[in-house]
């Protein structure tokens, strides 16, 4: 068991007139292994929930436990943070050093490794993220383009060696090819690191990626579901103004029209749509 | 970081909340210079006055000021401990002030109970001492209700209609307001920023916490440069949003919210007016107030 939650419950400026109650009441778990996909709306919780996993936000109800270390108590921050990788939305903003190479060995170099090792883990992060090390290494990272910016930060994340990665809307702001190319990158980044937590606004992509999800909803967890038990849930998705992947959305469509139809990619859907409309012929 | 917020707005619906910025500037303003009509010691003393007499008028002066506080603060809705908040920031460089001034008090000084080469303890430094950082706190407290209770928005807005006069010898007053605005805007702005790269920082485990002075300063490199980067980028896009709505400076604009005067700007400006003269009564003696009182409070010891 990689991250358990319990009772989890987080209240923004306290006892004051801007007093907001963030999270409330979160149960679940996050397995070993898991491609973990949290969706909500905006200021449903999801960026408070997951900035608990690293200690950034200190328990304030409830419990927690990561990867064995129990954060309701006192624990090392270094240990917990060099086991989760933390990125963050549009984390390219994040880049700070003269060269590439330095601003990737930034996490290594805070966890006091040897140069050796860091400079080992820096250029394998770099190749990890698709990058080429030598061509990279010495440039600044503010003369990259945006998707390789992207790439960097997340390498810099990923130079740690975390072994639970959480991403914070890792496609935010990037077009629709961008977006396919770092959801790949994940995917493919999940063989290294094999526990991904990643938080999504977009039901298509993360239904197709995850293999469990959790809907949040003003602070509170609707519940936690395979992308197939997703599809059934109409009535909490559009109560949360979230829309259902779109293949799922049209079939939702159709059934409501008479037509039984369950399908939850493009392909299916159409062989269903051809299978219903053969049966009517017939 | 979110915690630095002392002074800032309070948003409820109160008489003060609902008064003209301008008249709460000049009040804040006047406010602050019947603090600075209070005299010294030293000052009172060459002028002649006993320093018992002295301690009496100038208790009575801040008692008043201080109950105009109090009411001031009442009628406003305003926490008590969101106000005080505002001493706390300063408590220190109160107290020590307050020390330096008793330890060092240079005026005249009769009632002497220690002193040690230029240390000098006297009944004259102590009172000195009180008084100023009575002072000082009266002196955060006014103007911290004022941003308190008026938006930054009205605050700057109040500032510019205040300072229109100057514009007339050329002084660009709406370019002042509109630049004071802005970054009053992003304050919280870079605040939230800086504790997004502050967080995303520390997961990579940066540590801002320990260490010696330089240690601690070369560990905000990583949060300070990408926070002017984004700075640079937002004035750009501020800039670029701006000019698209054809923002062409003072010339020919006019507001939404126009601001007039009301009957509670007046009936406030009359209560001021009450408390200065109350004040100058007590300090400069009028009508013999202050020797009467003082009087009393002889009899009563």
């Amino acid at each position: 068991m990689s991250i358990v939650i319990k009772d989890l419950r987080y209240v923004y400026s306290p006892r004051t007139p801007f007093e907001r109650v963030a999270l409330d009441g979160i149960t679940m778990t996050i397995n070993d292994g898991d491609f973990f996909g949290i969706i909500g709306h905006t200021g449903s919780g999801k960026s408070t929930l997951i900035s608990h996993f690293n200690g950034l936000i200190k328990l304030m109800e409830g419990s927690l436990t990561v990867n064995g270390i129990d954060l309701t108590g006192k624990y090392d921050y270094k240990q917990l943070r060099s086991k989760v990788g933390m990125v963050f939305q549009y984390p390219e903003y994040q880049l700070f050093d003269e060269t590439v190479e330095r601003d990737v060995g930034f996490g290594p170099k805070n966890l006091g490794l040897n140069d050796g090792e860091i400079k080992k883990r820096v250029e394998d992060a770099i190749r990890l993220v698709g990058l080429d090390y030598e061509k990279i290494k010495d440039r600044s990272p503010f003369e990259l383009s945006g998707g390789q910016m992207r790439r960097a930060a997340l390498a810099g994340v990923l130079a740690m060696k975390p072994e639970i990665l959480v991403l914070d809307e890792p496609t935010a702001g990037l077009d629709p090819r961008g977006k396919r190319e770092i959801l790949e990158l994940v995917k493919h980044i999940k063989s290294e690191c094999p526990t991904i937590v990643m938080i999504s606004h977009n039901m298509d992509e993360i239904s197709e990626y995850c293999n469990r999800i959790a809907v949040l909803g003003n602070g509170k967890l609707e519940g936690v579901f395979t992308p197939f038990e997703l599809f059934g849930q109409e009535e909490i998705i559009q109560k949360l103004g979230l829309r259902l992947p779109t293949p799922a959305y049209i079939s939702y469509l159709l059934r409501e029209r008479g037509l039984d139809i369950h399908a939850s990619d493009e392909q299916s859907l159409v062989e269903e749509i051809l299978k219903a409309k053969g049966a009517k012929d017939a | 970081m979110r915690d630095v917020s002392f002074g800032q707005y309070y948003p409820t619906k109160s008489v003060i909340h609902r008064m003209d910025a301008r008249a709460k500037i000049v009040f804040v303003l006047a406010y602050i210079v019947l603090l600075f009509l209070v005299p010294t010691v030293d000052s009172a003393l060459k002028s002649g006055i006993s320093l018992g007499n002295y301690t009496v008028r100038t208790a009575a002066a801040y008692l008043v000021i201080f109950l105009f506080l109090t009411v001031a603060v009442i009628f406003s809705r305003v926490p008590l401990m969101k106000v005080l908040k505002s001493i706390k920031a300063v408590i220190i460089l109160v107290l020590f002030t307050a020390i330096i001034m008793l330890l060092f008090y240079g005026g005249q000084a009769t009632h002497i109970y220690f002193k040690s080469g230029i240390i000098s303890v006297s009944l004259e430094g102590i009172i000195s001492a009180l008084t100023m950082a009575i002072r000082l706190f009266l002196l955060v407290l006014g103007p911290s209700l004022l941003t308190l209770t008026t938006t930054p928005v009205e605050l700057t807005d109040g500032i510019e209609r205040l300072l229109k006069p100057l514009s007339y010898i050329k002084v660009p007053v709406h370019d002042i307001a509109i630049i004071m605005s802005i970054a009053l805007r992003l304050i919280p702005t870079l605040i939230e920023e800086t504790d997004k790269i502050k967080n995303a920082q520390k997961a990579r485990c940066a540590d801002f916490d320990s260490g010696n002075v330089f240690k601690r300063a070369k560990a905000l490199i990583p949060v300070l440069v990408p926070l002017l980067i984004s700075s640079f980028r937002r004035a750009d896009e501020l800039a670029y949003a701006m000019d698209s709505r054809c923002y062409r400076g003072a010339k020919g604009r006019t507001r939404m919210k126009v601001m007039k005067l009301s009957f509670r700007d007046f009936a406030a400006f009359f209560v001021l007016l009450a408390v200065f003269f109350v004040v100058l009564m007590f300090i400069y003696n009028y009508f013999g107030v202050a020797s009467w009182l003082y009087q009393i409070v002889l009899t009563i010891l």
